[in-house]
Order: structure tokens, then C-alpha cells, then sequence
């Protein structure tokens, strides 16, 4: 190789080292940066679990205290105020577990295996039925493919959607929950589907952000937490969430466990 | 005649009205019990190696400013007189990593404050049952 040839190949192996350099400290300022990052996001969830919960335990505790001692001599009324300050109290503590259980579920460890997805539909169903023994729904599972993926994670899944679904067709007259799947691209869909109240498709944007409602608090309880919940778990497991649902028909909610399912 | 001395708790909590809602929730279970409470963790360890007879229990609040609760927990446990005595790490937090962290630097148990009131109180009984002679 003539020496002119050489030099260039040397130009060149300097200026790609060079640059393999430059995108290593790249990466090392990214990882650091990623580091800082899940510290404060540590420390921020550490302070929401321990400083926010610790005014709102003394206001329980002590309007309890109220309650138990003085309570037979409010009138009605304050009697009512006074239990709305307890049950906010409650509700905030509700807000702030819901915001913790989904800080957890980003970080903490998956364990991974093969599921039965039919056994745990059937548990999740079971449960949610037990919660209201008088309610008549009609509720069927179709045969599930397996999945793979954390099975407390993905009872949760089914726990949150099909509790909305129970709670959804409250006011249906003939309620109806189905949990199947279907194929699409070689991936197995999970669907929950109900005929209960629905929501509008306008709205569908804000349907799996933190603390979103769609209806009323006082026609539904909820936190709008649940969703959220979920989606992160589908999120975890490589997955995807979505939903179709018209006013006054029913909702369902799709979900895929990738890869592998 | 001879009296029968009372038990005695000391609770280390940097918030007063903690310390009263533990104090209330200890009288519930237990009134014959002498409450004694500090606010941080360098009193609780004076008023240990200076107030005569140890407690029999100590309730310690995890995270407090100055002197955590895990410092004073190493303190007691590297305190040849008090190394012995039942401590029992408090904390509002729900994190696992409390609990892991309070038993790992030597505490007898963890109690998880709760936000219920009464499920605080129920709590705080069977570490009476557990850790208190005697108790009922």
C-alpha cells in the first residue's frame, strides 16, 4: 500500500476513534443523567409515601377520636360535615397509595412465566362476583390462549378491567361481561367487554392518564387511578392497551402481553 | 405494701401530634402504662442514659430530622446497658425498604403507621402482645 493510502487509512481510524470517543461520553453523561433521574424519582416517591401520608393519618386519627367521643351530641348536620372532612381524608389517602402503586410498578422486579389465562380471568371473575353477590351478570370467558409475563401483574389487569366492567353495567338492566381474544398480526388480543354505560370516543385521549375520569364521581366511585394501572402494567410486559366503546352500548378494552403471546 | 411498677414505653417521634395519636392508641390497648416521649433522637438517648430505669419498649420514629431513627436505633443497639431493650421502628412510609432497613440496623420489629387510625391501633396491640411482659 502506497504511503499516501496508508495516512488516509490513519486519518480515518483516528477520526472514527475520535468519534467512538465522543459518542462514549455521550452515553456516560446519558447514564449519569438517567441515574440523577431515578434517584429524585426515588426520593420523590419516598417523600410522597412518608410526608404526605403523615398529616392526613393525625387528621384520621384524631377526627376519629372526635367522632367516637363527641359525635352523639353533633346535630345532623355537622354530623355530615364532619364526615365529609373524614371521608376526603380517606379519599386523598386512596389518591397518594394509587400514585405510589404506580411509581412501584414502573421499578419493581417482574417474575416472569408462563399463565394460564383462563384460570386467571376465572379467579379475577370470581373475585369481582363475590364483591357483589346480589348483582346478575351475565358474564362468559371464552377459551384464552396462554401468555407470558407476571401472573399477580396480570391479575391486576383483569382485576381493574373487570371491575370496571361490574361497575359500569350497574344500571344495565340485562348485564353482560364477556372476556375473550382474537388474533391480529400473529399476536393474541385479550379483550373485556361489556354493555354498560360506555364512554365517548372524544374523550378517549385522556382515558388511560393518571387520575382521569370520564363520568361523575357521585353517579360512579373511582380515583381514576385504575386504568392508569394498567396500562403501565400492559406497558411493562412490552404490550399494548386500547379500547373501543360507544354512550349507553358498552365499552371493551384490548390488550396484548409481546412479545411471544 | 408493695406496688407493682409500671410498664414503661418511650416513644421517639419528631411530630407532637404522632406522639399523642401513639400515646392515645398505647392507652387503648395498655392504660396502665407510663408514656414517656422524645422529639428527636439525641433527647430519647440522654433521657436512656441518664433517667434511671430503662424502658421496656421503645417506639422509634424512621425518619426524623437531625439524628434519624435508624442512627438512634445503632446508637442503642451499640449501648452495652440498652442494647437489650425492644425497639420497634415506626414509619408512615409503605416502602418494603423500611422495613428491610429497620431490621437489618437491629430493630425487634417494624409497625407500618397506617392511615387508619384504627387499624394503627389494632397494629400497635400485637406489638404489645409481642414485645410487652405481661401484656393482656
Amino acid at each position: 500500500m502506497p504511503d499516501s493510502a496508508l495516512k488516509t487509512c490513519e486519518e480515518k481510524r483516528r477520526h472514527t476513534e475520535a468519534a467512538l470517543e465522543t459518542t462514549l461520553q455521550e452515553l456516560r453523561s446519558c447514564a449519569a443523567r438517567l441515574e440523577e433521574a431515578n434517584r429524585e424519582l426515588e426520593s420523590f416517591t419516598y417523600s410522597v409515601s412518608h410526608d404526605l401520608r403523615a398529616p392526613l393519618r393525625v387528621i384520621d386519627g384524631f377526627t376519629e377520636m372526635i367522632l367516637a367521643q363527641k359525635g352523639p351530641d353533633f346535630d345532623a348536620e355537622t354530623l355530615r360535615k364532619f364526615r365529609i372532612v373524614r371521608d376526603n381524608a380517606c379519599k386523598m389517602g386512596r389518591l397518594i397509595e394509587g400514585l405510589l402503586m404506580l411509581s412501584r410498578l414502573g421499578r419493581c422486579g417482574m417474575n416472569r412465566g408462563k399463565l394460564d389465562m383462563n384460570f386467571i380471568a376465572r379467579e379475577s371473575l370470581g373475585g369481582i362476583r363475590m364483591e357483589e353477590p346480589h348483582r346478575e351478570i351475565t358474564a362468559g370467558i371464552d377459551t384464552l390462549p396462554p401468555a407470558e409475563g407476571d401472573p399477580m401483574m396480570i391479575r391486576q389487569v383483569f382485576d381493574y378491567l373487570l371491575s370496571n366492567s361490574a361497575k359500569f353495567t350497574r344500571d344495565t338492566p340485562a348485564a353482560r361481561i364477556e372476556v375473550g381474544s382474537i388474533e391480529k398480526n400473529g399476536a393474541s388480543v385479550y379483550f373485556v367487554k361489556d354493555n354498560g354505560i360506555g364512554f365517548d370516543m372524544k374523550h378517549y385521549d385522556r382515558l388511560f392518564n393518571v387520575f382521569q375520569r370520564l363520568v361523575s364521581e357521585s353517579q360512579f366511585e373511582g380515583d381514576g387511578m385504575g386504568l392508569a394501572l394498567v396500562r403501565r402494567i400492559v406497558k411493562r410486559h412490552g404490550g399494548e392497551i386500547w379500547a373501543e366503546a360507544e354512550v349507553g352500548k358498552g365499552a371493551t378494552f384490548y390488550f396484548t402481553l409481546a412479545p411471544g403471546s | 405494701m408493695e406496688f407493682e411498677k409500671k410498664q414503661m414505653i418511650l416513644i421517639v417521634d419528631d411530630n407532637p401530634d404522632d406522639i399523642e395519636l401513639t400515646t392515645i392508641a398505647l392507652a387503648s390497648s395498655e392504660p396502665d402504662l407510663c408514656v414517656r416521649s422524645a422529639q428527636d433522637g439525641g433527647t430519647a438517648l440522654r433521657m436512656l442514659r441518664t433517667g434511671g430505669d430503662p424502658p421496656d419498649l421503645i417506639l422509634i420514629d424512621i425518619k426524623m430530622p437531625g439524628m434519624s431513627g435508624l442512627e438512634t436505633l445503632r446508637e442503642i443497639r451499640a449501648d452495652r446497658r440498652l442494647k437489650g431493650i425492644p425497639v420497634i421502628m415506626l414509619s408512615s412510609s409503605s416502602l418494603d425498604s423500611d422495613r428491610e432497613s429497620s431490621l437489618r440496623a437491629g430493630a425487634s420489629g417494624f409497625l407500618h403507621k397506617s392511615l387508619s387510625f384504627s387499624r394503627f391501633s389494632n397494629d400497635l396491640d400485637k406489638v404489645l402482645h409481642e414485645w410487652l411482659p405481661g401484656h393482656a
